[in-house]
């Protein structure tokens, strides 16, 4: 009986998976049973789940640029070395205190263009930032500047460049960048020519243009390229191209200002969009309606419920 | 010669071209949300997009099912499935012609098959629907699933075991 079993088995495998003939089979099995499992596959075998010939279009995902989007480089050239690079350094604190320090800072919302010492390089401070530098920084062809938050940062004339953080420190092998800071990790992500970041325990990677890379964990996460000149957030939107909700969540905090209380809503969703930087009930409008998020707003608190 | 590069915008898009159905099929047969299935596939395939450096080509296949079946399990609380299809044309009228021996009921017998197939264990149906509907290879359901041929033959020729014997019941009860 156990081996009737087996071989029922066997036989019933070999049909299905056309090694054998449906008369063939039917020869080890009864009539009826033979007849009711041709029913039943005969129909499983006209089933569809539907009858949509494309599922979703390639381009949406070849074209998904903030979470890292691959594109070919195009051909090198030599012409201009110019760095770009957003760095997003997350620390907890704020490291540099000094006596013949110069800050500035950004308020929620605001962007700042700021001059560096040496006359030709200039840093864009992002929204709720600071950065700040000694004299002693800039002496005897140093270029060090320190930074919370975050920063896009030109730098036209070769030689060296500094951005220290508490997570590590990026210097710019060519001329033009950015940086950042959140909790714990860094970010840098160049523009143009070629950046070299070093984590706080001298781990190092270096970004060519359109390159990025975190610093999370202990370890640079593989470069992600992307193709765009600037950073989304030096113009007037900012835009989410299929973003974890967390960072669009971490982003209107910080441009707008607000205490966000979650809930328990699934950061782990995805947004794709641009919201303004001036207009807050626009954004809020923009965001979580398509979400299935509702919203409410209460002394810079924003409450949000699925 | 180079290996065929994920990151290749071409060999990306024959990948989606390759596997983009049967991804959304295997989320559907396993979890039973068409709409889910869909969004978890495009997710997995941008997950492999932003990745495509770190995975070998021949890698992508079992890639895409196993991050798509993980974002669908972090994504969902798990419902009962109850499977609804449509049928590539409505060969049915033909079909009751040519092949006079139906056992079972033939006006319900979508809807029973329906309920029956849902109410298989979600591997087992998986597996299944993929080797009938998808007509995919023992062997290729292997290595997008990561188990064994063996493996494999047994949940499709359970699950047919299975229908067969639930439809049974379930004609002998309803007469």
């Amino acid at each position: 009986m156990e081996n009737n079993h087996t071989d029922k088995d066997a036989i019933l495998a070999q049909w299905l998976n056309g090694d054998i003939s449906a008369e063939e089979a039917k020869k080890h099995l009864s009539d009826d049973e033979f007849l009711k499992y041709q029913q039943i596959i005969g129909e499983v075998d006209e089933w569809i789940p539907d009858t949509d010939t494309q599922i979703f279009d390639p381009q949406e995902v070849l074209n998904s640029k903030k979470e890292g989007k691959v594109i070919k480089l195009v051909s090198w050239k030599y012409a201009s070395v110019a760095a770009a690079i957003v760095l997003a350094i997350f620390v907890g604190q704020s490291l540099w205190q000094s006596l013949s320090m110069i800050e500035h800072q950004t308020a929620f919302g605001e962007t700042k263009s700021i001059d560096l010492p040496d006359g030709t390089s200039t840093i864009i401070l992002s929204a709720n930032s600071e950065v700040s530098w000694k004299k002693s920084d800039w002496r005897k062809g140093k270029r060090r500047i320190s930074l919370k938050g975050k920063a896009y940062i030109e730098v036209p004339e070769k030689g060296s460049f500094d951005v220290v953080t508490q997570e590590g420190t990026v210097s710019v092998l060519g001329t033009r960048f950015v940086v950042h800071q959140i909790e714990q990790a860094l970010h840098a992500v160049c523009y143009e020519g070629r950046v070299r970041a070093t984590s706080k325990d001298n781990k190092t990677i270096e970004l060519s243009k359109g390159e990025s890379s975190l610093f999370f964990e202990g370890i640079w996460n593989p470069k992600k390229l992307f193709n765009i000149d600037y950073p989304e957030w030096i113009k007037d939107h900012i835009t989410f191209d299929n973003a974890p909700l967390k960072l669009v969540i971490d982003e209107l905090a910080s441009n707008y200002g607000l205490t966000i209380e979650i809930g328990s809503i699934n950061l782990a969703r995805r947004f794709t969009g641009s919201i303004p930087k001036d207009n807050l009930s626009q954004s809020l409008k923009i965001i979580f309606p398509t979400l299935g998020i509702t919203y409410r707003l209460e002394d810079n608190t924003l409450y949000l419920s699925e | 010669m180079d290996k065929l590069s994920v990151c290749e915008e071409q060999a990306f898009t024959t990948l989606h071209q390759t596997h983009a159905t049967s991804l959304r099929n295997f989320l559907f047969y396993r979890f039973g949300s068409l709409e889910k299935a869909k969004d978890c596939a495009q997710e997995a395939f941008v997950r492999l997009w932003n990745n495509c450096s770190k995975v070998a080509f021949d890698k992508a296949k079992s890639f895409l099912f196993t991050t798509a079946n993980r974002i669908f399990l972090d994504d969902t609380a798990h419902q009962k499935v109850i499977l609804k299809f449509e049928r590539r044309s409505d060969t049915r009228e033909a079909q009751s012609e040519t092949n006079p021996e139906f056992l079972y009921q033939v006006d319900e017998f979508k809807g029973q098959l329906e309920t029956v197939v849902s109410n298989l264990p979600e591997k087992q149906r998986a597996v299944f629907l993929m080797s009938r509907i998808d007509k995919m290879k023992n062997q290729e359901i292997a290595d997008a699933l990561g188990i064994s041929v063996k493996t494999v033959e047994k949940h499709i020729t359970s699950s047919l075991k299975s229908i067969k014997a639930d439809l049974d019941e379930l004609n002998h009860f309803s007469i």
